[in-house]
């Protein structure tokens, strides 16, 4: 049962991989915004991507059927979305791995908002930002990052084929 | 304000400018420059205006479009997914000009196997790759699905054409000259795709459970190109981003399916009582008199049977459509109907919806009242829909439109389940979609060219249908208190226009050369038509406008400069540093409060003001009769500032000013006179290269607060910094710019005086976690 439904699933990826139509409306994009607190020594991440897409994702990665939807919500969601995380989202600062919390997440229109968080950071000077959140299920999925630190804000966009970013603050 | 404090305000400012062009003076030399200024008119960017199209944004005297007439006969083959096509073509050229040759689209092409589309991204290698994707990457067969091009003839001579990809040159023995018509015929075959594995926006879903297709067909024939005065022939290829630009003309299209296939289709159906049952006669008798309710003409339980039908024998559907830009049709045997009459103006129009049960219980709910309600908002805005019918097709994961019918999205799961996020991506999709027949079914834009001349003004369009619908159906939005639109308001461009700009295109771009065309056609320019509406230009005058260029371009081919002429023309508001800024950069709004100074008046000569006198030969104001009785402004905490002055009478340190006032005015007057206070300089800075009003909110010591708007063209003389005076009898607590977010400024850090650390998005949510 569950092989059928995962092998459905490949499928369905592997079609949509490498052709080049494209759904008249619908366009992969997500925005991460990051902000280094000084005063709490942390840096607060809120990732703002598609409901259905991050959904569908959850569905195909770990072939379990799982509901993001605020009406009804399925129970292992977050534990689901931690998981994708941990897989698609890495931070170095200062070519040193991060560890990212995630916090939780908040439904917002057709997007899901997910809240997390890097504790215990010191001043750095460079950032790498690599989140390839979808680009697993779409090719043309465009992650774009704004990191802001000391009242500046350096923007980047993290692509499949473009995956890791690295932002330098002076 | 008061007399009095508009003469010291401008006292104040008149002092502020001088001293400011005093220090001017103190620069180096400097190098000239280029006009850069940001409100200087667009003459450098508008193209000229000529007797085709002119200054006004109107149809000039000599304006001219050419049509295309076709009558089709099309049969699709359900076993093979295969449509075989012939065609008689019209193209009639009213131009002034002598045609050598014919262009036309064959969009098809883009599916060909070696089609050069499939290269036309960068990729580099994925790090990992599962055996299936590899085999299909660089072992698979690949999908055939370009044009079959089996003849082209003129009365049964075969014709000279030239296949270019997506375009194909048509070569006349003579050339056509201006009024003349030209007919030749054409047939061609192709194999249909599958438009939910094969993204597309035309093709079948196949249907595992029951085996069926249900087909949403489109680009289905070679399509006459566009020629005019601003493209010549527009044959720039389909890459797969730039939809298309199409002629009007007059269609008679015989489509032959399968006998239990339910079809809808561009135009009127000429041969109802042959195709429909008598049963579905009745009830679309009654559909024309239900105006609140679909009535269901095809039903669910009807669907299901036919369903496992599977007939051999076929029927033909005969259309005829006039003054279309296109023609498409759906048609299965999987397909429920339901449809309803509404009223546009003094015209009635059938709203029909199409979907298989698998959009149920959603479709049959809220299709047709969406596409009912679209019309009725959108003829609002812009002219009375004009055709007979609105169709809106359930296609999975795809909205796509074409004149008089669209494809939609939005399924629930296999139990029937839906939440509300489906709930209203598919109410919003069809709304989007529908109000597509406006923009660019009939205000025809050149699509190839410009995505967003449809995409955009559509987008802002949905905005207001959505919100309309949204009122009328209470029901439908329960447990929100307004319609929960996606786009539209400034706050939901922010993301994407402080980002970074290797990455951000203007929206005067090729739908092809931009990096997120979502935001590019989409988005942007639908905030900025909303922020033209509600913050600049106001209601009444945007719409009058808005609705100007939709009448002058009604089945007609409007460029972006018609729509930008217009939108001043009908206003007499100028707009060219609103289009310069919005519309051909990618430039973004942030404004902010950069410092406050706090002045009381004083009839003691400053220490500024005497040196500035100086430099005029006036060494004692005092006693110079010209400035005997001047009023000067000190500045609190400033360096000849003394606790002492503060009172609470604000003239005590101006007695001079005391006896003006006595003298000059009546007791009366004198009584309902306030006397200011506090005068205050207000300095805004613009970090962000965007122009845009200045909104500010002052709050009151007594709580009470006064929301002012200084136009956008306060920064016309100074782009990075402007001061702005204020004299007040209560002292002011708090300033907030832009504090309902109408601008789409990208930072609001600096938006707040005194600087307020607000509690982030981010504490928020951690803190209701806590």
């Amino acid at each position: 049962m569950i092989l059928k439904f995962l092998l459905k699933y490949v499928f369905f990826l592997l079609i949509i991989a490498g052709l080049f139509g494209f759904n008249a409306h619908k366009f992969y994009v997500s925005v991460t915004n990051l902000e280094y607190r000084e005063d709490l020594k942390s840096i607060q991440i809120i990732t703002k991507v598609f409901a259905d897409d991050f959904e569908d994702i959850l569905k195909l990665r770990y072939a379990e059927e799982v509901i993001l939807s605020p009406e009804s919500e399925s129970n292992h969601a977050d534990e689901l979305i931690d998981r994708y995380i941990q897989a698609k989202f890495k931070i170095e600062l200062d070519g040193v791995k991060q560890e990212l919390n995630y916090l939780g997440k908040k439904y917002k229109h057709d997007q899901i908002h997910l809240f997390i968080e890097i504790a215990d950071v010191e001043q750095f000077k460079k950032a790498q930002v690599s989140n390839l959140l979808l680009t697993d299920m779409f090719d043309d999925q465009k992650n774009l990052i704004h990191f802001k630190k000391d009242g500046k804000t350096k923007s980047a966009v993290n692509l499949k084929s473009d995956a890791k970013a690295l932002l330098k603050f002076n | 304000m008061n007399k009095l404090s508009i003469l010291l305000s401008s006292f104040i400012l008149l002092f502020t400018v001088q001293v400011n062009f005093a220090q001017e003076e103190k620069d180096d030399t400097q190098q000239g420059k280029m006009n850069e200024n940001k409100f200087r008119q667009m003459y450098d960017l508008l193209a000229t205006p000529n007797s085709f199209r002119t200054a006004a944004g109107a149809p000039g005297h000599e304006y001219y479009q050419n049509t295309a007439d076709y009558e089709m006969d099309i049969v699709l083959d359900d076993k093979t997914q295969r449509i075989q096509g012939k065609a008689s073509v019209t193209y009639t050229n009213h131009s002034p000009n002598v045609l050598e040759y014919l262009w036309m689209q064959l969009d098809q092409n883009i599916r060909e196997k070696e089609s050069i589309a499939k290269e036309k991204d960068g990729k580099g290698y994925d790090p990992l790759m599962m055996p299936d994707n590899f085999v299909e990457t660089y072992l698979g067969e690949e999908f055939d699905g370009g044009f079959n091009i089996t003849s082209v003839t003129k009365n049964g001579s075969p014709l000279p054409h030239k296949i270019n990809w997506t375009m194909m040159r048509v070569d006349m023995a003579e050339p056509l000259q201006p009024g003349e018509s030209y007919t030749f015929e054409i047939e061609w075959n192709y194999l249909v795709n599958n438009h939910v594995t094969n993204r597309a926006r035309s093709g079948y879903e196949h249907f595992d459970k029951d085996g069926n297709n249900a087909y949403v067909i489109a680009q289905f024939f070679p399509r006459m190109a566009v020629y005019n005065d601003v493209e010549g022939w527009q044959n720039y290829q389909f890459w797969g981003n730039g939809e298309w630009a199409l002629p009007f003309g007059d269609y008679e299209v015989n489509i032959t399916v399968p006998a239990d296939h339910i079809m809808e289709a561009t135009g009127e159906l000429t041969n109802r009582k042959k195709v429909f049952t008598k049963e579905m006669m009745n009830r679309y008798k009654e559909a024309q008199s239900s105006f609140d309710e679909p009535v269901m003409i095809v039903t669910q339980e009807e669907a299901e049977k036919a369903e496992k039908g599977f007939a051999e024998e076929t029927k033909t559907w005969q259309w005829k459509a006039e003054m279309v830009r296109d023609f498409a049709f759906a048609t299965s045997r999987k397909f429920i109907y339901d449809a309803m009459n509404v009223k546009v103006g003094d015209r009635e129009v059938m709203a029909i919806s199409l979907y298989p049960k698998e959009g149920n219980p959603l479709w049959e709910e809220w299709s047709t009242k969406a596409v009912a309600s679209t019309l009725e908002t959108y003829s609002n805005y812009t002219f009375d829909y004009p055709y007979h019918k609105a169709i809106s097709v359930h296609a999975k994961n795809q909205g796509m439109e074409y004149p008089m019918i669209c494809w939609n999205y939005g399924r629930p799961d296999a139990q029937g389940n839906y939440s509300d996020r489906v709930k209203f991506g598919m109410i919003s999709v069809i709304i989007h979609e529908v109000g597509h027949n406006y923009f660019p079914m009939i205000v025809n834009s050149d699509e190839r060219q410009w995505g967003w001349m449809d995409e955009g003004l559509n987008t802002f369009m949905q905005y207001l249908a959505e919100q309309e619908f949204g009122e009328k159906y209470p029901e439908a939005i329960k447990g929100y208190d307004k319609y929960p639109s996606r786009r539209g308001e400034p706050s939901q461009i922010v993301d994407y226009m402080k980002g970074d700009q290797n990455y951000i295109s203007p929206i005067m771009s090729n739908p092809e050369n931009v990096y997120q065309l979502g935001n590019n056609a989409y988005g942007k320019p639908a905030t900025a038509l909303n922020i033209l509406r509600e913050t600049i230009m106001g209601p009444d005058l945007f719409d009058y406008a808005f609705k100007t260029y939709a009448q002058r371009w009604m089945f007609k081919h409007p460029t972006p400069d018609d729509f930008f002429r217009t939108m001043e023309d009908a206003s007499a508001v100028d707009l060219d540093w609103f289009w310069r800024g919005w519309f051909y950069s990618t430039d973004y709004v942030d404004i902010g409060i950069k410092g406050v100074k706090t002045y009381i008046p004083t009839n003691t000569p400053t220490k500024e003001a005497k040196e500035l006198l100086a430099q005029y030969g006036i060494t004692d104001p005092e006693n110079y009769p010209g400035t005997a009785d001047a009023v000067y402004v000190l500045e609190i905490g400033g360096e000849e500032f003394d606790e002492s002055m503060l009172s609470d009478n604000p003239l005590e340190n101006a007695p001079k000013l005391n006896e003006f006032i006595l003298d000059n005015f009546s007791e009366t007057e004198r009584r309902n006179m306030e006397i200011p206070k506090y005068f205050y300089e207000i300095v805004f800075e613009k970090p962000g290269g965007l122009v845009m009003p200045i909104i500010v909110e002052y709050t009151y010591e007594d709580g009470t607060s006064e929301k002012v708007t200084y136009p956008a063209q306060v920064w016309r003389l100074n782009d990075k910094e402007v001061s702005k005076t204020l004299a007040t009898s209560k002292r002011i607590v708090e300033i907030n710019l832009d504090p309902d977010l109408e601008t789409a400024d990208v930072d609001l850090s600096n938006n707040a005086w005194p600087t307020e650390e607000n509690q982030s998005e981010f504490d928020k949510f951690k803190e209701s976690k806590d």
